[in-house]
């Protein structure tokens, strides 16, 4: 009650107005003696100033706050009050600080903090698991000179936050993935997670499609030459003909999944580093495969209509070309009714990539499906298509090749108008 | 060390640029090695081919990085730590750019003994070896960025069992060689590229005695590693 502290102290200088009064009433040098008892007054003030002073300068302990009453002790009493709190601030502010540090250094991610001119200013435990870099001896150091594998020098350099896979400078058998996320005012921070276990797995899984299907072809292949034999067999009964042809058909179909399960599994298993390849003469390829179409029966129920640029080739891999080709080509007629009108584009676009583009006004893909239509074995119609054959990896196949190859596949579908449309960046374009 | 005590920035930024230049080159030189150990060990003939055209990018760093330290050299005149920095780079590189040669050398190898079919058991010998030599180009990098004397002296520890092992392996293939005169081509094979080996352990134990001399100004050279360990550990 700050009234009271005042009170106390009006009636401290009531007492010694008084004394003083009568001390100098009684004494023979009434000014002299009035004098001293207000000059002990201010003295007894300057020593509660200076014990006030001295505890303040002194580390301000509890146990030696200086002990009188009246304001002073309020004064006093306020200070230690506000010093108590701000130790409770400091100490909360540790203990978020040290939760916080814990928290980070216990994450499996590798985060190192660094500067614009790529100093570490901190850096985590994980980053010494991961990478070696230890927060206490390698702060202040440049991360270029403690990391120096020539993707993450150019990753700094780029300043981008593209992802990059590095192997570990710990350990051989350790892939980390390495990204810059940009902090405010030039500083960034680099993440690194191990990703090992995630390639390891990857790696198992494709090996075990790639042998899978490779132990499947070698028995399909033994089981369609007796089937071709028994077919031809003049003594065979005329009822089992039928049955035998149907399943040498299903098990060509099979041989067909297989093949492209092998194709499949082989470009996901390429390195996506594009590899220019060799010059594929594309309109030789697809003049090949209209005629081959034209050919078989498909020539009689489709009419197609070819406008190919005759000089257009581009670079990359011509097995996975023709692949592509073919796979549109025959999705275009296989899962149009007849008399419908294919179109087929082969030209390069204004901005230098060329594109291979295949329409038919057939009656079109419900839209629901288009998202969907490269995954595998993904079918918009269950019974038609597998009536007509076909193996369900065509298009995951065809994206898959113009990824490889940096291009891009887009579809669209009205009724009377689907679209496949497939291009090849600038760069791979030879004119 | 210090870079950024003078008055010069443009000064601090040139030692600077010399420094991450160096260590660019040895991270380099890092990825050449591990790519050709990678290429003799898994047989891949083709990233052999890649280690041993790739030479060019180490010997140009080389190159400009000598120019870089005898141009501050001319123009500042640097004294003490400063042109001992210096000349440990100028050194430095020399050995680095060797190392880069050897690491060229097993790569030609390696496209060499992808194409015949060199019995396992010889390859088992490398094995061991070049993860040891591996490590220990690590550890040096890693000692010479961060200028420290203590994994210096481990990695000049070091060279002595990279020798032995050396010397066990040429035992090892003198014996096959007398089981079989078939077996020499191969063996002299392995050897080479043993041999490239234990030569990049020799150069990295010569960075890290330039190391102790950029750091302790005590040149280490030639001299018994006991009592070199004695006096610069126990000064510290």
């Amino acid at each position: 009650m700050p009234t009271d502290y005042w009170s106390v102290e009006r009636y401290r200088v009531a007492i010694v107005l008084g004394a003083g009064i009568l001390v100098a009433y009684l004494s023979p040098y009434p000014w002299t003696v009035f004098i001293l008892v207000l000059l002990g007054y201010i003295g007894w003030m300057l020593y509660k100033l200076h014990q006030l002073q001295h505890w303040l300068t002194n580390g301000q302990k509890p146990e030696e706050m200086p002990d009188s009453d009246g304001a002073w002790e309020q004064i006093a009493y306020l200070f230690n009050k506000a010093q108590q709190k701000n130790i409770e601030r400091k100490r909360k502010q540790k203990e978020i600080l040290m939760r916080f540090n814990h928290i980070l250094s216990v994450l499996p991610d590798a985060a190192i903090l660094l500067d614009a001119e790529n100093h570490i200013e901190w850096a985590n435990k994980a980053a010494d698991k991961l990478l070696g870099i230890r927060n206490a001896t390698d702060s202040g150091q440049r991360i270029e000179n403690l990391l120096r594998n020539p993707d993450l020098h150019k990753l700094l350099k780029e300043d981008s936050s593209r992802k990059i896979i590095i192997p570990s400078p710990r350990s051989d058998n350790m892939s980390l993935r390495a990204r810059l996320l940009p902090l405010q005012g030039g500083s960034r921070v680099l993440s690194v997670r191990d990703i090992s276990e995630g390639i390891q797995l990857q790696k198992t899984r494709k090996a075990f499609i790639a042998n899978a299907s490779h132990e499947l072809r070698t028995p399909l292949t033994v089981l369609m030459g007796y089937m071709e034999l028994f077919e031809n067999d003049p003594e065979l009964p005329e009822y089992l003909l039928p049955h035998l042809q149907q399943s040498r058909e299903q098990a060509m179909r099979m041989q067909q999944i297989i093949s492209d399960m092998l194709a499949l599994s082989r470009l996901e298993s390429q390195e996506v580093t594009p590899l220019m390849g060799n010059k594929v003469d594309v309109p030789q390829l697809l003049s090949q495969a209209i005629q081959a179409i034209s050919d078989t029966l498909a020539g009689d129920t489709h009419s197609i209509d070819a406008v190919i640029e005759p000089d257009l080739c581009v670079c990359g891999s011509e097995k996975d070309i023709t692949s592509v080709i073919t796979n549109l080509l025959a999705n275009a007629i296989r899962h149009t009714p007849a008399g419908t009108c294919i179109k087929i584009n082969w030209q390069s676009e204004d901005d230098g990539k060329a594109c291979l583009s295949v329409e038919d006004n057939g009656p079109g893909i419900p839209e629901k499906h288009l998202p969907h239509l490269t995954e595998r074995f993904y079918r918009v119609d269950e019974g038609r298509s597998r009536a007509n054959g076909g193996t369900g990896l065509g298009l995951a196949i065809v994206k898959h090749v113009m990824q490889w190859h940096n291009g891009n596949l887009t579809i669209t579908s009205q009724p009377g108008k689907t679209v496949f449309h497939a291009c090849f960046p600038p760069e791979r374009t030879l004119d | 060390m210090n870079t950024t005590q003078h008055t010069s920035q443009q000064y601090n930024h040139e030692l600077e640029e010399a420094r991450s230049k160096l260590m660019a080159m040895g991270g380099l030189v890092e990825a050449q090695v591990s790519n050709a150990i990678k290429a003799l060990l898994e047989r891949d003939s083709t990233l052999g081919e890649k280690v041993a055209y790739s030479d060019h990018e180490i010997n140009a760093m080389e190159v400009f990085l000598d120019e870089h330290c005898a141009e501050i050299i001319a123009r500042r005149q640097p004294a003490a730590s400063d042109l001992r920095l210096l000349i440990t780079i100028i050194k430095v590189i020399t050995d680095l750019e060797r190392i880069g040669d050897e690491a060229e050398k097993i790569g030609r190898y390696a496209v060499e003994m992808g194409e015949s079919s060199t019995s396992n058991e010889l390859h088992h010998s490398l094995r061991h070896l070049s993860q040891h030599v591996k490590i220990m180009l690590h550890d040096t990098l890693d000692s010479l960025a961060r200028m420290d004397v203590k994994q210096s002296m481990q990695v000049v520890d070091n060279d002595r069992q990279v020798d032995a092992e050396f010397d066990s392996i040429s035992r090892q293939l003198i014996t096959h060689m007398m089981e079989d005169p078939r077996n020499i081509k191969d063996s002299l094979n392995v050897t080479w590229c043993a041999r490239s080996m234990e030569r990049i352990g020799d150069h990295c134990k010569n960075i890290c005695e330039y190391v102790i001399y950029l750091v302790k100004g005590k040149d280490v050279r030639h001299t018994n590693l006991e009592k070199v360990r004695e006096e610069i550990l126990g000064t510290d």
